[in-house]
């Protein structure tokens, strides 16, 4: 398994808050809101430790609704986002949106937010390493589901067909609203020997 | 009298770059760098080491720049604060300077600007 060093965590950290940031002053201008940003976690994690190592957002959740894109380019992978259950009424209510949204409103409003998420995060650390990101079409994976039974069935060791991933987890939370979200990006195996490369570029180009 | 920078930043990367762009910039000024790797040490060292300015990233573990920027001014009004952070929310600069920092840099950094900032607070 390909690991990095403690300098390349550190310069693959600084280009996930970099683009991290740029997620925030979109989702903030949508909103209207201050979007609370925390240290964007980056590890290579092996098949079988996947379900561990997710522990923490296991523990942050209660029931989720998750979108999956899927990305390629120099480097290519798929990305989740996560949303608690207050996404959808805050939105609604920043947005102004009149009553209860009905199921497809609902899903609408998840797949714009994450939209915005995914799209500024991915195209930010595309960017910054050079290369620019091509998207698949986004789907609802689960709609509020308890999270640690979304997490083993989408990661149950058996289930997936690849040995190991570069997983980066980016949370996003609203200033006094219940708002939480997510998103687990995962970097495919090859990509995780073509990111060492995007590094030195990266330095080269501070 | 060297100056002294105090450099608040998780990345250690980050730090390196920013030490590297000062030198660069004012290869004839002596310098003397002390580092922070989050709000706390940010807010001690500052306390402590009586810097000249202060160079705080927003997004740190422990205690968050905006924590660390409202404690470092209560304790030393005296010593300037520079916002270096990737956090380009508009409502982030505008808390940044109400709780009084001289300036707000986005990250990737801009060399020219940064050292434009500091020539402003006293290092050149």
């Amino acid at each position: 398994m390909i690991d990095f060093s403690e300098d390349d965590y550190d310069v693959l950290r600084e280009i996930a808050n970099v683009a991290m940031g740029r997620a925030a002053a979109d989702l903030a201008e949508l909103l209207g809101v201050f979007v609370e940003l925390t240290v964007p976690r980056l590890e290579v994690v092996s098949g079988d430790d996947l379900l561990v190592r997710l522990q923490d957002t296991a523990e942050k959740f209660d029931e989720v609704s998750a979108i999956r894109q899927s990305f390629t380019s120099a480097v290519d992978g798929e990305v989740i986002t996560l949303f608690n259950q207050a996404v959808v009424s805050t939105v609604a209510d920043l947005l102004g949106y009149e009553g209860r949204l009905d199921p497809a409103k609902e899903r609408e409003v998840l797949l714009d937010v994450s939209n915005i998420l995914v799209g500024a995060c991915l195209n930010g650390m595309g960017g910054l390493m050079n290369t620019e990101m091509r998207f698949g079409a986004p789907s609802l994976l689960c709609e509020w589901m308890d999270v640690r039974r979304f997490l083993a069935k989408m990661f149950a060791p058996e289930r997936l067909d690849w040995e190991y991933t570069l997983v980066i987890k980016i949370a996003f939370a609203l200033e006094e609203r219940e708002f939480k979200s997510d998103l687990l990006v995962f970097l495919s195996e090859r990509s995780v020997g073509v990111v060492g490369a995007s590094i030195e570029s990266y330095l080269d180009n501070l | 009298m060297p100056f002294r920078l105090l450099v608040a930043d998780d990345s250690s990367m980050q730090r390196k770059v920013i030490k590297r762009r000062i030198s660069e910039a004012f290869a004839d000024r002596e310098v003397e760098f002390l580092d922070a790797r989050d709000g706390r040490e940010a807010l001690a060292c500052a306390r402590e080491e009586s810097p000249d300015l202060v160079l705080l990233d927003l997004t740190m573990p422990e205690m968050d720049g905006f924590e660390a920027l409202r404690q470092i001014r209560a304790a030393r009004p005296d010593v300037p604060v520079v916002v270096v952070s990737a956090d380009v929310q508009p409502l982030a600069r505008e808390r940044v300077r109400e709780a009084g920092a001289v300036a707000f840099l986005e990250k990737p950094l801009d060399g020219a600007a940064l050292a434009e900032v500091l020539r402003d607070h006293g290092i050149g």
